[in-house]
């Protein structure tokens, strides 16, 4: 029989305020254990929380940026819990009002993954095992997250793969977080079920956690999804539970204790008040969003003519795509700076950071100057390529080069006399070419080329040839 | 004192800010103010403490402040809707205290989890386990629609008593407690009973209204009675202003005790 594999995201995105969500501590990443904390976010007897609204606004961003529903009327409560890194044995969370809703993300496919929910909530510490003991770290107790909850919608691997890219690169642009999953800056848990091709009904699943990398998940998936085809065609019934995922031997494990059977007895909190959001705080929300990546990646295969592919590298990061839209200001060719800049740039940043960052040393104003004298044609190509490596080395502009090493073009009376010499001087060739050797032209073209030291633009000459020997 | 309390608080969301000066507007002149009288809290309440109510109410007749009676059947269900939802906040609160980053640790422990379980049947006392019990067993999975939302709804039943009460009234009149105080270590015996005799009060936390406790007289042992005065929100100074204005006119009350309390 042939089966299906069935998968819904739960992912944690921990949003990049400058405060945590309850009280006025850094949302640092690192720090010496515990220097990020105050009586609030540590849970002292006494205490009361006060949301900071950067955190809304930020949740909003994701769910405009995710085609959600902003809630005018959300509230926030606790989920009950024992577990040491967890100070207030509570977290604060939203259970049945979240602040967005019944969104989606479109992928290349076609297919919509429908985003159930945007909810806000904090951060628990971390257990740090030594000496034999264990300790807590509440650094980033009370970092503010949101979690994005889908609806069973992935079909396969490659989908789940290329969700978590586009959700990774919609949130870095929007500049709600950084969505680093080696630093825990991004979580996902997933779930999976199989079930006979065709089938309507959703098989018993299983919940995956401890991902800290996109192979690893789309690894762990292939493992889930073959080991409960494996349970199913022995017979045997898939177990509803929550599996580790281990990195090392790329199998998954049972995980029991702490999810036993949780009843998290939520209620409303009592402390914190309505989480009201006006339609016209959403609508300036909306207005002062970015273009989104997959509008961008559109907008440059219509405007200006780029292939898929290379539109999809250019806006894969916002800084790229920024570094684009101010290269190509005035040119009337923006493949060329397309090229350079996925030929020659990105071989210097090879990092995800560095990509991220973007911080080259060319600045979008020289590659601009550079490629305008490839259109002026006072450059040819492959020299301005050379020369945008110079420029990559040292950060000046390529003025600086091409007045050092000569490398300006060609004029047209100064190229019309080159082609002359040309002429007189080969008779041999110019009767060869009269007389159809269509490769003769190619020594009066070398015999121009060397006049001009490399300067001239061969296609140029070779018109220019062409006419003066008719 | 109370005008710097009722300040706005930046650090707890929950504060109004200052809606009201007090002190400023305390002159003694209730003539003309009506006194509402709700039935149901004198109801079941002992009958010298009842007296010294309506005598109470007398007093402000004689200043010139006119009565009103109503009924106000809702508060009747004030006492298990306060005790429902106070006991399932507290067992929240109460979770932080897990021995890990101060107050009461076990001494002997096996573990992190081992620690925490002894931490909290070692450090809590009976009545605190009492509610703690009481209150995750109204928020658990089940239970949850059947006690702790029922309590919310009739909380919104309550309030809205209250509102509909102060548009035939400026305040509440009603006595602080059924009885007069009990023998010290009776409570310890009866939880009920000593949950009952808070059925007074109860009903103005559940509502989130101001209300002044002040005494109205003594009973055969010569034990205290109070009476409470319940304002409207925020007209705090309403009923500082009519407490203060019975205590000028009953200052046969404010005598000293033979415990040599001053009240
Ligand atoms: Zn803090």
């Amino acid at each position: 029989m042939k089966y299906e594999l069935v998968s819904g995201f739960e992912t944690h995105v921990e949003l990049s305020t400058k405060t945590k969500i309850f009280c006025g501590c850094t949302t640092q990443f690192g720090g010496e254990p515990n220097t990020h904390c105050c009586p609030v976010c540590i849970g002292l007897p006494g205490t009361l929380p006060k949301l900071n609204r950067q955190v809304v606004k930020y949740a909003i961003m994701a769910g405009l940026a995710t085609n959600c529903e902003i809630a005018e009327v959300a509230k926030m409560d606790r989920k009950n819990y024992c577990y040491p890194d967890l100070p207030k044995a509570y977290q604060i969370s939203e259970y049945d009002k979240p602040l967005c809703e019944h969104g989606y993300i479109q992928l290349s496919n076609g297919r919509k993954i429908r985003i159930l929910r945007i909810h806000i909530e904090e951060d628990a510490g971390k257990l740090v095992h030594a000496h034999g003991d264990t300790y807590v770290d509440y650094n980033r107790g009370g970092v503010p997250l949101i979690e994005i909850v889908t609806e069973p919608d992935f079909r396969s691997t490659d989908e789940a793969r290329e969700y978590v890219e586009k959700l990774q690169q919609i949130m870095r642009y929007i500049g709600v977080s950084d969505c680093r999953m080696q630093e825990g800056s991004m979580r996902c848990d997933v779930n999976i079920s199989v079930r006979p091709q065709g089938s309507d009904e959703l098989g018993t699943r299983t919940e995956i956690k401890n991902m800290n990398s996109i192979n690893n998940i789309v690894k762990a998936m292939e493992y889930e999804y073959e080991r409960q085809v494996d349970v199913i065609e022995a017979g045997g019934k898939v177990i509803q539970e929550t599996l580790r995922y281990d990195d090392a031997s790329n199998t998954t494990s049972s995980m029991r204790g702490k999810e036993d059977a949780n009843d998290y007895r939520y209620f409303r909190d009592p402390d914190l008040v309505t989480i009201l959001t006006s339609r016209q705080e959403v609508e300036e929300i909306r207005k002062s969003l970015p273009e989104l990546p997959a509008v961008k990646q559109a907008r440059y295969v219509d405007e200006y003519e780029l292939p898929e592919k290379d539109a999809s590298l250019l806006t894969k990061y916002r800084r790229v795509s920024e570094y684009f839209d101010e290269a190509i200001k005035g040119l009337k060719n923006p493949k060329t700076v397309s090229n350079f800049i996925i030929g020659s740039i990105f071989r210097r940043v090879e990092t995800e950071k560095d990509k991220e960052s973007f911080d080259v040393k060319v600045s979008p104003a020289h590659l601009n100057e550079l490629v305008k004298m490839i259109e002026d044609k006072k450059i040819q190509n492959n020299l301005a390529k050379k020369t945008l490596e110079k420029m990559l080395d040292t950060g000046k502009s390529c003025k600086e080069f091409i007045d050092e090493s000569d490398l300006g073009g060609v004029d047209d009376s100064a190229l019309e006399q080159m082609c002359k010499n040309a002429i007189d001087s080969n008779p041999n060739a110019v009767a060869d070419y009269k007389g159809g050797k269509e490769k003769a032209l190619m020594s009066l073209l070398g015999n121009v080329m060397k006049q001009s030291r490399g300067k001239a633009d061969a296609q140029a000459v070779k018109a220019k040839l062409i006419e003066l020997i008719k | 004192m109370f005008d710097a309390i009722s300040d706005y608080d930046p650090k707890d969301s929950t504060s109004q800010g200052s809606k009201t000066k007090t002190y400023d507007t305390i002159n003694n002149d209730i003539k003309g103010m009506k006194v509402g009288i709700a039935r149901e809290y004198l109801e079941g309440i002992r009958e010298d403490v009842k007296e010294a109510v309506q005598n109470a109410v007398k007093v402000y007749e004689s200043l010139g402040a006119e009565v009103v009676y109503f009924d106000m059947p809702a508060i009747k269900y004030a006492l298990p809707v306060y005790y429902i939802i106070a006991c399932a906040e507290a067992s929240s609160n109460l979770g932080r205290y897990d021995g890990i980053r101060y107050g009461f640790k076990a001494e002997h422990y096996n573990g992190t989890h081992d620690m925490m379980c002894r931490t909290r049947s070692e450090g809590f006392g009976d009545e605190v386990k009492r509610r703690i019990l009481l209150g995750t067993y109204v928020l658990s999975a089940g239970y949850y629609d059947a006690y702790y939302k029922k309590a919310q709804n009739l909380r919104g039943t309550i309030v809205k008593a209250f509102n509909e009460a102060f548009e035939q009234c400026d305040f509440i009149l009603a006595p602080t407690v059924p009885m007069t105080a009990f023998e010290m270590g009776r409570a310890v015996s009866d939880p009920v009973e000593t949950y009952q005799t808070d059925i007074c009060t109860v009903p103005v936390n559940i509502a989130g209204l101001p209300a002044v406790s002040v005494p109205c007289g003594f009973d055969s042992d010569g034990l205290p009675i109070g009476m409470q005065l319940i304002g409207n929100k925020f007209e705090e100074a309403k009923i500082l202003n009519a407490a203060n204005a019975y205590e000028k006119a009953a200052s046969q009350n404010f005598k000293e005790t033979k415990w040599g309390v001053k009240l």
